[in-house]
């Protein structure tokens, strides 16, 4: 068995005695597209961080190519890419300055690919980095993490900068440069529509847990909205198991819930005498009632 | 090795104005070192020569511009080094931080072995022995320099009193070597010893950042649960807050500490020596322009209050500048005190303090319109306005210093001065009535300009 790009056990963080995160174990395996979905603050980035090693876990582990993320040796790193929030360019250097000394720590690197994109994105090489634009940055930030055809890529909010037609044709390339099959990809995102198209597998991180990790189809099984009618009103209690929202109005109600399954759904609609209409959601949808 | 040479290339070669600098500076060492080699001069060996003394003169500073041009030639590194070896990338680059740190050690060394063997063939041309005089110069300079670059990042970083002693550090770095490369003296062992334990601090400190990081914030977070979090307390005015101009004692004491250490330097120094500037006057004429130097900052971060308060730019100028004029009044207060004060203490004569404190006067004035006049990135006619006055500054102080130039061409300089600064005023006026914001953004794209 193939040991799998990213796995975590039981991993937590706390900053200060606050918890940041707790008890979040996953698996990234080749050709995984992960996108992973939280409010602000709910643990996003620093889950990323402790991926990458930049902090130790304070409970559990994770571990990159097989190796503790927080000891990764150089050989490994070699297999990663990652592009910051906020760019870490050198503002007095030129893009193509930049490429070169970042280039350089590599053992591998697709100058051809770097090139190709470059001009496909509009960045001038030739120009110093003070003067571009922050999408001109964080394109070139995307490019540096590119070069090297890292079997991981890790992105953080990659795309925040960039208006919705760039981000959508820009965000597709990323990913068919970055997860041909062999190679993964985790990219968290508050864009949900984003994470939608493109992920193949979604991580809603939410009260510092992985409150959800799998497939998106998996996902949307799970978590419906049921339309109840109760033709002789309904009971003062609606005992639907796993409910995440009840919205009752008059002889009707909606009631979002999640590990949703038409078995056990079509037993309690007899038993309180209702009937029960179910709706799939967006995971946009999805994403707002888990925050309600 | 690969990535090594990549870096220390651009330490040298980033930007077009550090490759021109590096290019003139192995210009100058090699041209001056062949000229003082191979040409004979008059002040050398006495023998006749077929340059005046005033172009010996010239010929003279190339090795010493060519090897200063080198040296600053390398001025990316500490903020390349530093951007890299901080964020990030020092996490997810391969083998980043012994890279970053070969780099950095290969660019120091290499400027110390150029600067000391460049210094050994002048002394060995002199009759000392080469390999003493490479070892020393080369020791001095690893030293030195290495405390030199890690200046030129803290003055990037800091804030005007951070500047002032980075100056005051970055300018010892350079005048040390020379104190400790005396030939025929015995060579401190000690400096070895220095140099080895700084780099290995510094290799501590790279190598090691994550874990020292961590175990700083766990003391911090200890001390903060033991005995309770630091918290700001703060008062002033909101305009002095966000100009920075709230708190001008730091910057105001802080010039007491280089003028102090010149006094005690120069306290033989006769006050009319010969027509040689004075060289404290020097100093402090240097140190009036700092605070007037601040404002150059203004600009960038007057547009936030532009945004809130209802002023026009005819009226948002007059509160900055009444703003800095606050600030700098402090702290030219406290430098026209330590010039009565030293010049009491060392019995300057009466002419030389009178028209001392009022070239200081005109010196923190001219700074402060140079200062508000940069109202956008500076340009060649900044540029040349700051040299220009700086000029006329030093001139200034030249003549006072020179017990042969009559009362009346001070008089009359310092009546030019004052003229210039009204000028200035005006300029700036009028530039700040007609202020673009789109080109005056954040403080962080004119602090590396400055």
């Amino acid at each position: 068995m193939s040991v799998p790009y990213a796995a975590a056990h039981r991993l937590g963080k706390a900053f200060y005695g606050k918890t940041v995160l707790e008890d979040v174990s996953f698996s990234v395996e080749p050709g995984d597209i992960v996108g992973v979905l939280g409010k602000n603050g709910a643990g996003k980035t620093t889950l990323l961080e402790l991926m990458l090693g930049f902090t130790p876990p304070s409970g559990g582990n994770v571990e990159l190519f097989g190796h503790a993320s927080y000891r990764l040796p150089g050989a490994a790193k070699a297999r990663l890419g990652f592009v910051p929030q906020q760019d870490e360019l050198v503002n007095q250097l030129t893009a193509a300055d930049q490429i070169g000394v970042i280039a350089s720590f590599y053992p591998r690197w697709d100058d051809e690919l770097v090139t190709r994109l470059a001009r496909e994105w509009e960045v001038d090489l030739s120009e110093r980095i003070k003067g571009m634009s922050v999408g001109q940055r964080q394109k070139l930030s995307i490019l540096l993490a590119l070069g090297h055809r890292p079997d991981l890529l890790i992105l953080d909010e990659p795309v925040a900068s960039l208006d919705p037609v760039a981000r959508r044709q820009f965000l597709e390339q990323i990913i068919n440069v970055a997860a041909d099959g062999a190679r993964s990809v985790v990219f968290s995102s508050h864009i949900v529509s984003d994470v939608e198209r493109l992920a193949n597998k979604i991580w809603i991180v939410k009260d510092h847990r992985l409150y959800w990790q799998g497939d998106f189809d998996a996902l949307k099984d799970s978590i419906v909205r049921l339309h109840v009618r109760a033709p002789r009103g309904l009971p003062d209690t609606l005992p639907i198991p796993n409910a995440l929202s009840v919205q009752r109005d008059g002889a009707t109600a909606t009631v979002v819930v999640r590990d949703w399954s038409a078995e056990l759904y079509g037993e309690t609609a007899e038993e309180l005498g209702v009937e029960l209409e179910v709706e799939p959601l967006t995971l946009e949808d999805i994403f707002l009632e888990l925050h309600r | 090795m690969k990535a090594v040479a990549r870096l220390m290339l651009v330490y040298f070669t980033g930007t077009r104005l550090l490759s021109v600098v590096t290019v003139l500076g192995i210009v100058g060492i090699v041209s001056g070192t062949y000229v003082a080699l191979y040409v004979p001069l008059v002040a050398q060996n006495g023998l006749p020569s077929r340059f005046s003394l005033a172009e010996e003169a010239l010929l003279s500073l190339l090795p010493v511009a060519g090897l200063l041009c080198f040296v600053f030639g390398a001025a990316l590194l500490p903020s390349v080094f530093m951007r890299l070896a901080t964020g990030h990338y020092a996490y997810v680059l391969p083998y980043a931080r012994v890279k970053l740190l070969a780099s950095a050690f290969g660019t120091v060394a290499l400027v110390a072995l150029i600067v000391s063997a460049t210094v050994s063939l002048f002394y060995q041309k002199a009759g000392f022995p080469l390999e003493r005089m490479f070892e020393r110069g080369f020791c001095v300079s690893l030293l030195s320099y290495t405390v030199l670059y890690g200046v030129l990042w803290f003055i990037s970083r800091s804030n005007s009193i951070g500047k002032l002693v980075g100056t005051a550090a970055a300018i010892a770095t350079l005048v040390l070597p020379l104190r400790f490369m005396i030939p025929g003296t015995p060579f401190p062992w000690m400096l070895w010893i220095a140099c080895a334990v700084l780099w290995a601090a510094l290799a501590a400190g790279v190598l090691l950042a994550p874990r020292l990081k961590l175990a700083y914030g766990r003391a911090r977070y200890w001390l903060a649960e033991r005995f309770g979090g630091a918290s700001y307390r703060g008062g002033g005015r909101e305009i002095d807050f966000m100009l920075g101009t709230a708190n001008p004692w730091p910057l105001a004491i802080g010039q007491i500490v280089p003028i102090a250490i010149a006094t005690y330097y120069f306290r033989d120094y006769h006050p009319y020596a010969e027509e040689a500037p004075n060289p404290l006057l020097l100093l402090i004429t240097i140190l009036s322009v700092v605070s007037g130097g601040m404002t150059a900052v203004a600009a960038s971060r007057a547009r936030a209050l532009w945004l809130r308060a209802h002023w026009t730019r005819a009226e948002l100028f007059a509160r900055v500048e009444r703003a800095f004029w606050g600030h700098n009044s402090f702290v030219l207060g406290v430098l026209l005190v330590m010039v009565v004060a030293v010049g009491s203490w060392l019995e300057l004569p009466t002419k030389m303090l009178a028209f001392g404190l009022g070239l200081l006067m005109l010196g923190t004035t001219l700074s402060t319109y140079l200062g508000l006049l940069v109202t956008a990135s500076i340009g060649w006619m900044e540029c040349v306005l700051a040299a220009g006055t700086m000029i006329a500054l030093m001139m200034a102080s030249t003549y006072i210093g020179s017990p042969s130039v009559p009362a009346t061409t001070i008089v009359a300089l310092q009546g030019g001065l004052a003229l210039a600064a009204l000028a200035l005023r005006q300029f700036a006026a009028w530039r700040w009535a007609n202020l673009d914001w789109m080109l005056c953004r954040a403080d962080s794209t004119v602090r590396p300009a400055t």
